[in-house]
């Protein structure tokens, strides 16, 4: 049953088109879907989806700047980006037919639609788009001496201090994307076993836990972003400061 | 490593792809989502703000109003007093004067009666007293005719005429 890589449904030349990436595809139409009909009402006066949108916008903006202060503006659209994409992949893998509905080939069973995020190359994808962005937004409020000075020093104790740094933009990278793909990928997991056990009734409340887990991973994914974006775009001395 | 990699299935291929899928849900979402929303809350915030001035503008401007009102009508309260008090004021001098001149009128009035009435006895007593005189004489001369003669007579009448003057 559980596979850590995705399936592949159809091989187009060396491109595996697998069932998580359908599930991004779906994703994408249904973010797209959302932004059309925003747009096509958006109003002084909200409706109820508006509403709903401007509460989420409104209330994760006044998150980041209580974080991130000045800089809320530049890091808002990533870390909304990163949670909405998340949080809708993870909520819409709970879906009845992901992981059940599919086709066998080779007498292996291969489901049609798999949670994006429980794909390693997602989250990965994710978690270096993350870290690009950091460092290119880094640089563009501190300057590139000044982000370089994070790293570089001619003080011994600094300079170690800064290979450290250098190491943790990378570790950055491996947390960000297994903690996401480890907690969903668990999640189903879960999900199949428990369902396997007995079907009806006695896989609710871990459903119900899996939704809470799909909030709070996309809420962590984008809150983390959001707090590395926060530190590299603070300038190095200033923040040395304050310790 | 291959392992690893081969057991998670990771792939170029599936990576690029998700990377470029992410960046342009990125875009999209910026373009379509938050950029308008958020521009919008700040447009519905200023408005607010403005609507919350301008209500207050108001009440200031109600409560100024209603106080001026106050003023007026306590102004207009005072000048009303002022005038009905003149107005009695007048009204009571008028009422004395009226009085006074009747009263000087009905003096006159009854000064002249006086006047009239005592000057009408004048003259019936005057009149009376003629007439006494002449009816005396008269008899005095009827009574006379015959004793004494006629120097005498106009002696005694004379004498009386004087007397009786």
């Amino acid at each position: 049953m559980a596979v850590l890589a995705p399936e592949t449904l159809i091989q187009i030349g060396a491109f595996p088109f697998t069932n998580t990436l359908l599930h991004t595809l779906i994703v994408d139409g249904l973010i797209i879907t959302g932004l059309v009909v925003l747009n096509k009402n958006l109003k002084k006066i909200p409706g109820l989806f508006q509403n709903m949108v401007e509460y989420a916008v409104d209330g994760l903006y006044s998150l980041t700047e209580s974080i991130s202060g000045k800089n809320a503006s530049k890091i808002f659209p990533w870390f909304m980006g990163f949670f909405t994409f998340i949080l809708i992949i993870n909520i819409t893998a709970l879906f009845p037919g992901f992981e059940t509905i599919g086709f066998h080939k080779d007498d292996e069973f291969i489901p049609l639609l798999r949670s994006a995020t429980s794909d390693i190359n997602v989250t990965i994808a994710l978690a270096i788009i993350a870290t690009i962005a950091t460092q290119v937004l880094a640089i563009k409020t501190v300057g590139i001496k000044g982000h370089l000075a994070r790293y570089f020093s001619w003080n011994p104790i600094f300079l170690f201090v800064g290979i450290l740094e250098i190491l943790s933009v990378f570790t950055n990278i491996i947390s960000l994307s297994f903690r996401l793909f480890g907690n969903i990928f668990a999640g189903e997991v879960v999900l199949s076993t428990i369902s396997q056990i007995f079907a009806f009734f006695l896989p609710l409340p871990f459903l119900g836990l899996e939704i809470i887990v799909a909030l709070v991973q996309a809420l962590v994914f984008a809150i983390l972003t959001m707090g590395f974006m926060s530190i590299l775009m603070t300038p190095h001395h200033a923040e040395g400061g304050e310790h | 490593m291959q392992d690893l990699i081969n057991n998670f299935g990771i792939n170029g291929f599936l990576l690029a792809a998700q990377i470029v899928n992410f960046l342009i849900i990125l875009y999209l979402l910026k373009r379509f989502a938050f950029g308008p929303i958020l521009k919008l809350l700040q447009e519905r915030k200023a408005k607010i703000a403005e609507s919350l001035k301008n209500a207050e503008e108001t009440e200031k401007l109600l409560a100024e109003t209603e106080e001026k009102e106050k003023e007026i009508l306590k102004k207009a309260q005072a000048q009303a007093q002022e005038f009905l008090t003149d107005a009695k004021k007048q009204a009571s001098e008028i009422h004395e004067a009226a009085e006074a001149s009747a009263k000087v009128t009905v003096e006159k009035m009854i000064a002249d009666a006086n006047k009239k009435i005592s000057l009408s006895t004048d003259e019936a007593e005057k009149e009376l007293e003629k007439k006494i005189t002449t009816i005396a004489i008269g008899i005095l001369e009827k009574s006379l005719k015959g004793m004494l003669d006629e120097k005498d007579q106009q002696k005694v009448v004379e004498r009386a005429m004087k007397d009786l003057h």
